[in-house]
């Protein structure tokens, strides 16, 4: 055999091997929270079953600041969400139709998938500019128009 | 020679690529029922659940099945659960609405118990369903129905919940970064607030094959 073939068939097998080790090494990192997110979502009270894939936090380790500001945002959402339903029944918006609409489109589509754009467009230009909003708002991790991350 | 080696580099690459990431055979079951009395009083928060979820899953499924508004009914969601299995290997269900701790709200104001939960276990090929997540208020007690009728893994509220903000961030990290659900859960519950939890496998991701 040449050894120019032999020098390709352990080139090949070197670079397999690198391949399959690096996979594995992602495929762990993914268990993984980025440093210093611990204390700042993790929360599991005593005796329940969520639970990272290898340790639990008792509660009382929870970072109660962060806990107050996550769940004063919630709440401001949610409060938005009220606003925004009331001036949309003010102005006469017919939300019967509109899920008609959405449920007639979804029904439609072959594999199930619509554009946002066309989800919201069930809604009047006004009222869904300010639906993205409040939907923007409740993304912490980044809001939904973040895209460049989205396989 | 460098053609061969230039080859052989190229493949490597492709399997790097391909190998792990493929979704070919896996598809959701989508059940929004946040107004089971039809009032109408709800019908943002469904609109908005129904955005949420196409922008976040819609590049993780080949298909989606719908159930909104009054095609969310106890028969329609049994079959389409029935189709779902049949056309795929992997099929995960959203329930998205109210319930208590043996049940949850199908439209005109019917009920799916318990009892209906474990009889999906009857459906052909129900081994194909993966993972249910159940977003109604004490979900968690309807969890291991769910594990009963073939899922891996299951995650409901073990109290009264909103979905908001829980459900848009679990499926950012569980459907966009493709983290396990116990990583999942965590980083998306709000501290002192929620209390999902996890019935069955805790390791499993998006990309997890049946």
């Amino acid at each position: 055999m040449k050894s120019s073939t032999i020098t390709a068939v352990i080139a090949l097998v070197v670079l397999l091997a690198t391949v399959a080790l690096y996979r594995q090494f992602i495929s762990g990192n993914q268990d993984g929270i980025e440093p210093g997110q611990e204390s700042q979502y993790m929360f599991v009270s005593a005796g329940n079953e969520k639970m990272t894939d290898d340790e639990t936090v008792s509660g009382s380790e929870a970072d109660s600041s962060s806990a107050t500001g996550n769940t004063e945002r919630a709440q401001a959402t949610a409060r938005a969400m009220k606003e925004l339903k009331e001036k949309m029944a003010d102005d006469g918006v017919d939300f019967a139709a509109a899920m008609n609409t959405i449920e007639q489109k979804l029904g439609n589509s072959p594999d199930g998938k619509l554009s946002e754009e066309e989800i919201i467009s069930v809604l009047p230009p006004e009222h869904a500019g300010e639906l993205l909003k409040i939907i923007n708002q409740m993304y912490y991790p980044g809001t939904i128009n973040t895209e460049e991350d989205q396989r | 020679m460098k053609r061969f080696y230039l080859s052989l580099i190229s493949c490597a690459v492709f399997l790097f690529l391909t190998a792990g990431t493929a979704f070919a055979g896996r598809a959701a079951v989508i059940f929004i029922e946040m107004e089971h009395e039809d009032s109408d009083t709800q019908a943002l928060e469904e609109i908005t659940m129904v955005y949420i979820t196409t922008a976040r899953l819609k590049k993780c499924y080949d298909r989606m099945y719908w159930l909104v508004n009054t095609s969310a009914t106890k028969d329609g969601l049994i079959e389409t659960m029935q189709t779902a299995l049949n056309s795929h290997d992997n099929i995960d269900a959203y329930i998205i609405g109210h319930g208590g701790m043996q049940f949850f709200w199908c439209h005109f104001d019917d009920r799916f118990y318990v009892d209906d939960i474990i009889g999906l276990h009857s459906l052909d090929n129900s081994e194909h369903l993966r993972f249910v997540y159940i977003g109604s208020c004490h979900s968690w007690d309807v969890t291991d129905e769910f594990i009963e009728a073939g899922a891996v893994s299951a995650i409901g509220s073990n109290i009264k919940m909103s979905n908001f903000p829980f459900y848009p961030n679990f499926l950012y990290y569980f459907g966009t970064a493709g983290y396990s659900l116990a990583v999942s859960l965590n980083l998306s519950q709000i501290p002192l607030v929620d209390d999902f939890r996890i019935r069955g496998s805790k390791k499993l991701r998006m990309k997890t094959e049946q």
